[in-house]
Order: structure tokens, then sequence, then C-alpha cells
């Protein structure tokens, strides 16, 4: 294999060996160090493999034996380069190929994250470019450890990070810290109250004295369990801890105006397409649009088996958009309006059961106003110091 | 048949025989290693006598050997040595 890769490198040829006496050229060349493998026979000729200059050397052996010499074919290095001498172009990409290879493989191509969930990965990026490691940093410039000790100092969520330098590419695996429960200081006293005026559906208690039960109305402020807890004769203060389900009234008012701003698509375009390189943006086109418009933002980065390369394109769209005033009749502000009660109705209670009491719209000035009440079901339990006079 | 009549071996063959010496170190013996029927080394060539498709003739020291076969190739032919491959199918020493 190394041996034909040197052949290559330096070039040889297959020649052919006719008539007079090929034996005696044979021998008189390989005592004179030529160099000669492969030779082969067929229908009165030989044919062989030699070097370049060893064949410029065998001329003279062939007058003097009577044989005549023909090359039959070359190959190798010197001959391709020969053949494409004149073609500058293919020389000078393969060095400007090569050129490139070697800078780019001095930066970083791309950055991945595993094992982040409460840590966005943006923050992650955000620490790491305050750190001087993005896009396009110089590999040789990166500390990781340094970046790592820093990192877990700069985000508290974070138990264990590594910054592992594949070629161009950073690989961050982070560990999440699991946070323990706040500790309840079980050594102050205090009451459970209601922290919403509701009625009481389930009660739990884990610690003190009842006041209420299931089954009872409470109002906001109201004990529901007493912190001061009756042993034999004496009353011991507790530290109060119940669960306390109530079902609870919840308001919810929406406000629709009549007079709105609409905004409509003009669908007049303009279209701005720019090369990416690292984290640098080299615009091709720039166009923009008067007024307002809405702006669109597409990123094609360009893959090589799997791996992101440092460039891509970025296409943005802008759209123009017309703003006018428009007047709802109450009808259509009244479907608005519950489409925003539905969102707010999500919004707060989630996925908790809440039942509608009542509903209702009124116009109100230069607005439509809806009033929804909710039925919900959820704990009011709130604890409450006990101050004691020592 | 007399004793003269015998051909005697030479002197040095005897004396390596005698005192159990290799009889590489005798003057003029090639080594040859086979492979099976597919390649032969020869140390101590010192030309090609005949080539064909079929046979190839070396000349060494001692005595010419014949190689019989079929499409014989000489794979390597430098100062001393001498590689042949392609199927063998007889070996001649033409003393």
């Amino acid at each position: 294999m190394l041996l034909k890769l040197l052949r290559n490198a330096k070039g040889y040829l297959r020649f052919q060996i006719e008539g007079g006496f090929p034996e005696k050229f044979l021998n008189q060349a390989v005592e004179d160090g030529l160099q000669i493998w492969n030779m082969s026979q067929k229908d009165y000729c030989i044919t062989a493999y030699t070097t370049p200059n060893d064949y410029h050397k065998m001329r003279r052996y062939a007058k003097r034996t009577g044989v005549r010499l023909s090359v039959a074919k070359k190959y190798g290095l010197p001959f391709v380069r020969f053949r494409y001498r004149k073609r500058w172009g293919i020389g000078a990409g393969i060095v400007i190929a090569v050129l490139g290879m070697v800078v780019m493989n001095q930066f970083l191509w791309q950055i991945t994250i595993e094992g982040n969930q409460r840590v966005s990965r943006q923050q992650l990026l955000d620490g790491l470019r305050d750190n001087g490691v993005g896009i396009g940093s110089r590999l040789s410039q990166i500390d990781t450890l340094a970046v790592e000790q820093d990192m877990l100092l700069r985000f508290d969520n974070l138990a264990w990070i590594a910054l592992n330098l594949e070629g161009s590419s950073l690989h961050i695996q982070v560990d999440e810290r699991v946070l323990p429960p706040e500790p309840i200081n079980t050594n102050d006293p205090c009451n459970v109250v209601a922290g919403k005026t509701g009625v009481i559906q389930v009660m739990e208690v884990y610690v003190g004295q009842p006041m209420k039960q299931k089954g009872e109305a409470v109002q906001e402020g109201e004990l529901l369990v007493s912190g001061v807890v009756t042993m034999g004769e004496k009353n011991v203060l507790r530290h109060a801890r119940a669960k306390v389900l109530a079902q609870v009234e919840e308001e919810i008012t929406i406000e629709v105006p009549f007079r709105q701003k609409k905004q409509t698509l003009t669908g007049q375009q303009a279209v701005n397409r720019s090369l990416l390189f690292f984290d640098m943006e080299l615009p091709i086109t720039r166009s923009t649009l008067p007024g307002e418009c809405q702006r669109l933002e597409e990123e094609w980065p360009v893959f090589f088996f799997g791996l992101r390369l440092p460039f891509g394109w970025k296409k943005v769209t802008q759209t123009g958009i017309t703003s006018e005033i428009i007047t709802l009749t109450e009808e259509e502000a009244k479907v608005q309006a519950m489409e925003q009660l539905e969102q707010e109705r999500r919004a707060r209670f989630g996925n908790r059961e809440a039942q509608r009491k009542s509903l209702a719209g009124e116009v109100r000035e230069d607005r439509f106003v809806l009033h929804a009440l909710y039925l919900a079901v959820e704990d009011i339990a709130v604890p409450r110091e006990i101050l004691v006079e020592e | 048949m007399s004793r003269s009549a015998k051909k005697r071996r030479p002197i040095s063959v005897r004396v390596v025989k005698a005192l159990e010496i290799p009889p590489d170190l005798l003057p003029g013996v090639f080594h040859m290693e086979v492979l099976g029927n597919l390649e032969m080394v020869l140390q101590g060539c010192q030309g090609i006598l005949s080539y064909d498709n079929k046979s190839v003739c070396i000349a060494t020291a001692k005595m010419p050997v014949r190689f019989w076969g079929e499409n014989l190739t000489i794979q390597s032919m430098t100062g001393h040595q001498f590689i042949l491959r392609g199927p063998i199918r007889s070996i001649e020493f033409l003393d």
C-alpha cells in the first residue's frame, strides 16, 4: 500500500518490450540498478512497469540489445499534474480549499447543548458568550475548565456542566440541580387562616386545632386551624399546618373597545437575502418597504453528514401592513370578549376545574364589558404568625 | 564399478557435510523459497536466460534453473533477488 502510494506520488509507467533480445535487455537494465517490476509476457511481447527516469535510461540498453520500447500507459501524480498544467484553476481551487479547511478548523462551528430543562438554551448561550465562547470563537482561546467554573457560578440551577470540544464542535452537557423544598420552621407558632372567601370542600389538618369543618362557609382572613393546642390542662403553641380546599368565587372582567385599530396585510413584499458566516450576516440584497411591515425571518444552515457548517442562508420577508380604525358592533365586540374570556380562563385556572356561575355583559360608554363569575376549587390555607409577648 | 569411476563430490561439499555446517555457506549456492505454487523467491539470481509465457530460465552461480507454469509474472528483479508469481507447475535444475 505504502509502496503503491509512493509510486503514485513519484509517477510510473507501463511499457512494452518487443523484438531483439529482451532477456539480455532486462539483465543489463537490472544490473545497472534500474527498477523494473511486474513483468509479464504475452504474444512475444513483454509488459513491465518502471519509473519515468529509469525508462529514459533504458533506451540505450534497448539500442544495444535490439529491442523496441513503447509506453503503454502513464500513472501517478506527475502525469496528472502535467495533463492539467494549463488548468491552473483546479490547482488554485485545491489550494484554496485546503487553506480554507485549515483556517476554518481554527474556529468554533457549532454548539450543541444536552440535559437542560429549566435553564434555557438561550440563557446558556448568553452565559457562554459572556465568557467569549460563541460560534466563530477561536478554539485555541477557549479555556473549557474556566468556562465550566464560571457557568456553575453564574447559574444556580446547574449542578454540573461539561464542555467537550470535538473538532470544531462544542458539545455541552449539563445536569440541573434538584432544589430541596424550603424547610418549614416549626418553632414559630402560627395559625392557618382563609386566604379567600369560600365553602370548604376538603380539610386535611396536619398540625393544629381545626376550627372549621367541611361544608362550612368561611370569610377571607377567618381562622381555619388554630396553632393553640390544648394538651391536658395546658395550652401549647404549635406551627399549624393544613390543606383546605374550598370552593371560591373568582370574577373575570373583559373590556373590549368598540373603536379598534385593525391591521391588514397589503400583499406588498420585500425579500432580503443574506449569507451567514459564523456570527456574521453578509447582506446580498437589501430593500425596505415604507411604513409598517410584518417581518418573517427564515434561516437555512448547511449540514454536512449531520455537522452544521458555519455558513448558510437567511431570508427576511417583509410584508406591508395598513392600519385602519374600525368600529365594532355590539355583537362583534361580544364575540371578541368571549374569545378573550376563554383565554383568560385558561390562563388563570389552567387544568383546574372551574364552573361558570354567571355571565353578564354591558355597554359602558365606548366599550363592551363582560363580567364572568367562576366557581373554582383551590387551597385557601394561609399561615399567619401568632405574635407572642415574652 | 571402480572407485575412480564414481563421480566424486567437490571437496567443499564434503567439508560442509563433515563439519555439519549449513550448506548456505558454500560458494555458488542459491537460496530459493517457494510459497505453494503461487510465488517463488530466489536469492542469488544472476540474470534471465529465457522468458516466455510458460517458462522462465534463471541463471545462478552454480546452474541454471527453469520454472514451468502458466502466465508467469516476474514480480520484481533487483541485484540478486528474483520474485516469480503465477501457478508454477515444475522446477527444473539444469545441472
